[in-house]
This record gives structure tokens, C-alpha cells and sequence, in this order.
């Protein structure tokens, strides 16, 4: 693997994680309330949270573009607050990749919330518990199992991005050339020794994951009783 | 002492007005009277108006926008098919309101909830290695180590078998006599009412319809009409004497009576046990009757006549020390044994279920 790649992979490697961590702590609050919320726009919520599986990342990539890009009003508002130019950045790369693999941490948390024994919150509460503990203490340790789909999930998915991030990072070495674009360059470029480590890299990689957490959810029974 | 002045703001509305003292006050009433919601709306998980005091302190009071938050009024409470949290063993469920309530008051000991329930064993396993009536003593066990000043159950027997019941129940008695919570304890089932509760509040859409004495209410006929789908049955405390094994009965005491029931099976002398005894299976005779097949006699002097007003039968309830028997006659039986309050009399019991 050349420099330059090994590069990418890191780099490939720091964004899935960034993104994994801010969409855990913006996913969890989204999935609890979407899993505990009976009001009626509920289903609208949920429909725009899932949009991202279905859209071709090039349009999603295509409106953070001209939503996000200095000339627009928003990305000339948060270059001035900010300093921070999210196109062509790899603060971007998260922003995009955020928003692209939201579903994937809400979904499985929302189910996992659903799933929780009926009436623990309350049983909590009674028992003098307020609502962060029993949270803590009480909800999330019930879903073990959705927070470890959830996370591999969402890491897995922003590795494997291609589509938004052509859109909005370009090709840019160190800022948000990312492993599928230098795939995607060494093919240009009919370099295909590089592509083969590459594509080979991002396979294992990706069966390894997966292999985890499948053998890693044996031991974590949907509900652990 | 509770007041209680409530008018609950979901779908369902119960509005009530009462008072209770420092004992079990049963809240009783046919299914969808709302005794659920009203003992909701007491812990504060139910929306509700009005005015609730609790001893010194104020827990509700609409007119001056007070609300305690639930997870601050001391109460315990238990309800219907406790399930137990599955991430945590047994000692984890019990331990919990210690390590996250910031209640402190009645100084109830880990240790000593745990020797009145009887748990040492249970301790270390996980909730789906428990039973059901394991379960609902574990959580009422928990309930007691969040500290409570005041208990609330809500039908904690219902759901379980008529085994496990008369497990529970001498726990249920053990935690009146030994914690002394003043305690609400709702139920739809006659027979736990009487075996528990001193009070009675009767319920019916949403709405107080008696309140009083448990037995003074239970014997009122228009709470009976309330509740026409429960049979009038009797409840009776019984002691073990012995199994005889020849004749597959078990002899046992009832105040100054042996009893002889069939039971297959066999309890150990000396255990108390729960009998229930419809009204329709208890004859009367003014004399002790001499060789009859009814092998169960009880003595007994009569407390109260109620003739049905219309229809052809009365019920005539008798005592004997702490035992209270109904028992279903015809209105002409009734005039021709020319029986009156505080007559003795003697029952004889043709069939008795085992509670």
C-alpha cells in the first residue's frame, strides 16, 4: 500500500468514527423519542430519518453541496460564525456523513427502545429513580444489543460512502480522499494493483466487522432476559 | 393519613373525594371502575386535578400549581405481573431503590426485607429463573427498599394461580403487621379484600360508591348488585391439623371446629391455609345436626339478615371469632326458622375450595 493510501485508510477510519460517535449521541435522544412519542407527526419524523436509505447519496450529496457551499446563505452564515468551510473539508465529510447514516443509528435504537420491558421507566420512577437514571440505569442497559448493531451499523455504512462524498469532498489527500475515492481514482487511472488492496482491504474489513457482531449478538439476546 | 381529592385528566376520568387512616384500605370495584387510574394518579403517573395531602405533606394542589414529581413521594408501589428488569440479577432488582433513590425515612434493611421475604435464595439468580409468585414478592420486597411511607398495590394477586396466591398472601399479612404502611390495595376479587384490608372503598365508573368496614361493606346488598358478576363466597382462615392419607382428607381447624377437606395436596401441619366457601354451600340448622353426611359444621351466632327484595333467597351472615360465614337460604326457610340477628346457629358446609 502506498503512503497515500495508507493515508486514505486512516483518514477513511477517522471519519467513520467521528461520525459513529456525533450520530450516537444525536441518535439516541431521536430514537428514544421516536420510540416513546404518540403524537401525530411522529410518522413524518420518522419518514424524513429514513430518507437517506433510500435517496441516491449523489442527490443528498447534491443539495448539501448547494445548501452548504459558501456562496449559499447558510454556508456563507456558518463560514462567518464559525470559520469552518464545510464543502471540500473534512469537517464536511462528517456533516454529510452524519446525515447519510442517521438511519442507520436511529433504527436500530428505536427498536431496541421499543423493545424494553413494559412499564420499566415508570417502575423506576416509583421506585425513586429520576428520569436520567433510570434511563441509565435501567433503559439503555436493556439494549445492549441495539447499541452495538446500531454503532457497527453506522461505522460500516460511512466506510463503505462513495455517492455524497464525491459530492461534497472531492479528491483532496488528507481531507477527504477516503478510501472509496481512491479506489475509484485508481481505477481512473487503470492502476488496478492499487485497487485490488484496496477493494481486498475494504472487503475483509467489512466481513470482519460484520462477523463481530453476529458472533457478538449470540451473546447479547435481543432482550436479556 | 391520605386525602385525596382527584379528578384524573386522560381518556378515563375518575373524579374521587376521600380520606383513609394508617391500615389497608382496600380500593374494590368491578373491572374498568377505575381503581388502576385512581392509584396512578396517587404515585403522580396519571394527570390529575385536585388536592392530594399525604401526613404533612402536600403532593397535589391544582390551585396553586403544586405538583410533586413521583419519583419524590414516598410511596411503593407494586403492580399486577411485576416483571422484574431482565439486565439485572435478582440482588441487582432489590438493590436498585437503594443505590438511586435519595429517599431516606423508614430505615427498611436490605438484610431484613430479605429475611422477611424469605429471598436468601433467589438472590443471585436472573429474573427469568424465577416464578411468578417469586416474582411478585421480589418486587414487593423492592418496593419496600425504596423507602415508602405509603404502599399502593395494584391487584399484586391477580394473574396467579390459586397456589401461588396463598404463597403470597401471609407475606402480604407478615407486611402489614410487621412494616405497618398505611397501604392501598386494589382488587376485584372478594376474597383477598376480606382476607386484608380493613377498609373498603368501593369504586364504580370512576366514582366512590361506599366506603367503610370491609365486612360491613362487602355484606351491603346494592355493593353486591355492583359487583353481580362475582359470586357471594365466604373466606375462611383454616391451621393444618393433619392428612389422612386413607381416607384423602385433611383434617383442619377453624375456630373451634375441625374441618375435614379433600385435598390432594398434602400441607404440612400447622400451616394456615385460605378456605373459600360459597354462600349457596352453607346450610342452616338451629340445632347441632347428628348423623349426616356434611362432615363441616360451624357454630356461630348470626350478625346480619339480608333477604333478597326480590327473588326467593336471603343471605344470613354468622360469626365465630374472627370468622365470618355467608351463607345462602330461601326467604320461607328464613320466616319458618323464625331466625334473627344474634341467634346461634350452626352451618354445615356442604363444599369448600381451597384459595
Amino acid at each position: 500500500m502506498s503512503p497515500a493510501d495508507i493515508n486514505a485508510v486512516v483518514l477513511t477510519l477517522q471519519l467513520a468514527l467521528t461520525t459513529t460517535f456525533v450520530l450516537f449521541v444525536i441518535g439516541t435522544p431521536v430514537a428514544w423519542w421516536l420510540a416513546t412519542t404518540h403524537r401525530v407527526f411522529k410518522p413524518a419524523i420518522e419518514a424524513i430519518t429514513a430518507l437517506p436509505l433510500v435517496l441516491p447519496p449523489t442527490v443528498l450529496g447534491f443539495y448539501l453541496l448547494i445548501l452548504l457551499s459558501p456562496q449559499s446563505s447558510l454556508g456563507s452564515f456558518i463560514v462567518e460564525i464559525t470559520g469552518v468551510r464545510l464543502i471540500f473539508s473534512f469537517t464536511g465529510l462528517v456533516f454529510a456523513s452524519v446525515i447519510y447514516s442517521l438511519p442507520f443509528m436511529v433504527q436500530p435504537l428505536q427498536v431496541a427502545f421499543e423493545r424494553v420491558q413494559p412499564h420499566s421507566l415508570e417502575d423506576a420512577y416509583m421506585l425513586g429513580a429520576r428520569k436520567i437514571r433510570a434511563l441509565l440505569f435501567v433503559i439503555f442497559p436493556q439494549c445492549k444489543r441495539g447499541f452495538v448493531t446500531a454503532a457497527v451499523l453506522t461505522f460500516a455504512h460511512t466506510v463503505g460512502e462513495f455517492g455524497v462524498v464525491l459530492m461534497i469532498g472531492g479528491n483532496i489527500p488528507g481531507e477527504t480522499r477516503v478510501i472509496s475515492i481512491a479506489i475509484y481514482e485508481h481505477v481512473e487511472t487503470i492502476a488496478y494493483a492499487d485497487a485490488h488492496v484496496l477493494a481486498a482491504f475494504l472487503l475483509v474489513f467489512s466481513f470482519l466487522t460484520l462477523l463481530g457482531v453476529f458472533a457478538l449478538n449470540r451473546h447479547l439476546p435481543l432482550r436479556t432476559h | 393519613m391520605l386525602v385525596a381529592n382527584l379528578q384524573t385528566q386522560g381518556r378515563f376520568k375518575v373524579e374521587v373525594d376521600f380520606e383513609i387512616e394508617n391500615a389497608i384500605t382496600a380500593i374494590f370495584g368491578p373491572s374498568g371502575s377505575g381503581k388502576s387510574t385512581l392509584l396512578r394518579a396517587i404515585a403522580g403517573l396519571e394527570p390529575a386535578k385536585g388536592l392530594l395531602r399525604f401526613n404533612d405533606a402536600t403532593w397535589l394542589d391544582s390551585e396553586y400549581k403544586l405538583r410533586v414529581d413521583p419519583t419524590l413521594r414516598p410511596i411503593g408501589y407494586v403492580r399486577q405481573n411485576v416483571q422484574l428488569w431482565p439486565h439485572l440479577s435478582v440482588r441487582g432488582n432489590l438493590e436498585f431503590p437503594l443505590k438511586h433513590a435519595k429517599r431516606s425515612g423508614n430505615d427498611i434493611e436490605f438484610d431484613q426485607v430479605v429475611q422477611d421475604f424469605e429471598l436468601a435464595y433467589l438472590l443471585e439468580r436472573r429474573p427469568h429463573e424465577v416464578s411468578g409468585g417469586e416474582s411478585q414478592r421480589i418486587a414487593l420486597a423492592r418496593a419496600l427498599l425504596a423507602q415508602p411511607q405509603l404502599l399502593l398495590l395494584d391487584e399484586p394477586l391477580t394473574g396467579l394461580d390459586l397456589v401461588r396466591k396463598a404463597e403470597i398472601l401471609p407475606y402480604l399479612e407478615a407486611l402489614n403487621s410487621h412494616y405497618k404502611l398505611p397501604t392501598l390495595y386494589v382488587s376485584h376479587a372478594i376474597d383477598e379484600v376480606l382476607a386484608l384490608c380493613s377498609a373498603t372503598i368501593v369504586l364504580g365508573n370512576g366514582r366512590v360508591r361506599a366506603s367503610g368496614a370491609t365486612a360491613e361493606i362487602i355484606e351491603r346488598q346494592d355493593i353486591s348488585r355492583l359487583l353481580a358478576d362475582e359470586e357471594s363466597i365466604s373466606l375462611v382462615r383454616a391451621t393444618i391439623l393433619e392428612h389422612q392419607k386413607d381416607y384423602d382428607l385433611t383434617t383442619m381447624q377453624v375456630e373451634d371446629s375441625v374441618w375435614s377437606v379433600p385435598m390432594h395436596v398434602a400441607l404440612n401441619p400447622g400451616e394456615q391455609t385460605m378456605l373459600r366457601i360459597r354462600a349457596r354451600d352453607v346450610a342452616l340448622a338451629k340445632r347441632r345436626p347428628e348423623e349426616i353426611s356434611v362432615r363441616n359444621v360451624l357454630e356461630g351466632e348470626i350478625k346480619n339478615l339480608l333477604p333478597a327484595e326480590n327473588g326467593p333467597s336471603a343471605d344470613c351472615i354468622l360469626q365465630n371469632g374472627a370468622t365470618r360465614l355467608r351463607a345462602r337460604i330461601t326467604r320461607a326457610s328464613l320466616d319458618q326458622l323464625d331466625l334473627k340477628v344474634g341467634d346461634r346457629v350452626f352451618a354445615l358446609i356442604k363444599s369448600v375450595t381451597l384459595d
